[in-house]
């Protein structure tokens, strides 16, 4: 695993140690027994704390209620019927009680100094809402052949992680932004980011890599790329419709942090 | 373009698009910018998706519309242009829609709008395919035998 900074960071002002807020860290899982514990192990192994860690199992039909009971009182568990992986962080946000909320998949994995570093932001920036990292895939052993074929080319190369494994928010952003949408099957995470950028909210991007997401054999990714864009046209459209709405404040073109990757053609 | 039997067609690998409302939105999945053309040129997308030659384009935007032809073919030899520079349609080989009239009903005439083609650069990092991959096709994508995982 890459390390992207050296050495420990220390949050800037000792005094405030006292103060440190906590952090929701909401996990939604559907069938994800196989690795679920290394997701919750990334968690306890943040250099951060306090945190406050919520499984949403949503209907999972396999052994993670088991791997989440492992770990005892450790961490929270929510069972609900399938309804989707929106419903299941959204359910998260609702359960908790953390000044800050952040998410992760139950197969993928935070660096150590996650949210640390995010924290951090939130100490030097008090006016932030939100704060994103830069995530990169890795590939479970099995995949190699894919693994080595990838990696010269953009699947293999960092990028800016518009997604909830990489965002810590503070609670209050999902007041004025809203939940995600549950009625979305793949792009309910763009959905909310367009909302946020409408709203202005305040964003920090990370040049870090802080979230390494996992490829193996069923990530929903894979389906979504071989699904049909409509939601994503739908979600552009209905964005642009509730921008042209009269008396709405919300500007014509958004604004994102800066990547650094600059216009790509 | 000054060729008016040419057709264009979608650059289906790299672009998604959708008239939705009469609104084409249009979006390039590579880098993440998109697109958005109502009311004529809206009509003029659904068209170029059908498989429409320019002329026949430029017919249905008269017949519709309260103009007259000449405007119609310089603004649609514009809007064509700019499309083939934003790299949204590439001029097709293939042959038109069986039937050309098909997709215009007779109707009274409406007021006329120029086609304006409004370009958003402004969430390339969040459109983008995450990350942007048009090789997508090679990969071994779906095993049956397994559930999707959150």
């Amino acid at each position: 695993m890459e390390r992207s900074r050296g050495g420990a960071v220390q949050l800037t002002d000792p005094v405030k140690k006292m103060a440190f807020p906590l952090i929701s860290c909401i996990v939604p899982v559907f069938n994800g027994e196989r690795y679920l514990g290394e997701a919750l192990e990334s968690i306890f192994a943040q250099t951060y704390r306090p945190l406050e860690v919520v499984v949403v199992d949503d209907g999972s039909t396999d052994g993670t209620a088991a791997v989440v009971g492992a770990h005892g009182e450790k961490v929270g568990y929510l069972f609900q019927p399938n309804a989707g992986v929106a419903a299941a962080c959204n359910r998260g946000v609702q359960a908790s009680r953390g000044e800050f909320i952040a998410f992760l998949a139950a197969d993928d994995l935070w660096h150590p100094q996650k949210l640390v570093l995010q924290m951090s932001q939130f100490q030097n920036r008090p006016e932030l809402d939100l704060c994103l990292t830069h995530m990169k895939n890795f590939w479970i052993p099995e995949l190699r052949a894919e693994e080595e074929r990838f990696r010269n080319q953009p699947l293999a190369q960092p990028w800016p992680g518009y997604l909830p494994q990489a965002l810590l928010a503070r609670r209050a952003v999902f007041e004025t932004v809203g939940l995600f949408d549950a009625t979305l099957r793949y792009e309910d995470a763009k959905d909310w980011f367009l909302r946020a950028a409408e709203r202005e909210t305040v964003m920090e991007l990370l040049p870090d890599i802080l979230v390494y997401r996992r490829l193996h054999r069923a990530n929903i990714s894979r389906e979504k790329a071989i699904a049909s864009p409509v939601e994503l046209l739908q979600i552009v459209k209905a964005s642009l419709n509730r921008r042209r709405r009269p008396g709405v404040a919300s500007p014509q073109f958004l604004k994102l942090p800066d990547s650094g990757r600059g216009e790509k053609t | 373009m000054k060729d008016l039997h040419q057709r264009l067609r979608p650059r289906g690998d790299e672009v998604a698009a959708k008239v939705i409302d009469g609104e084409a939105i249009i979006i390039n999945l590579a880098n993440g910018i998109y697109y958005s053309m109502d009311k004529v040129g809206g009509l003029i997308w659904d068209m170029v998706q059908s498989g429409h030659s320019l002329e026949e384009i430029i017919q249905g935007v008269t017949e519709r519309y309260d103009v007259a032809r000449e405007k119609v073919e310089s603004d649609v030899l514009e809007l064509v242009g700019e499309m083939l520079r934003e790299n949204l349609v590439a001029v097709s080989e293939d042959g038109g829609p069986a039937d050309p009239g098909s997709q215009l009903p007779p109707g009274e005439k409406v007021a006329y709008d120029a086609p304006k083609l409004n370009i958003y650069r402004d969430m390339g990092d969040l459109l983008a395919l995450d990350p942007p991959t048009p090789g997508l096709g090679d990969t071994p994508w779906k095993d049956p035998g397994e559930e999707p995982s959150n």
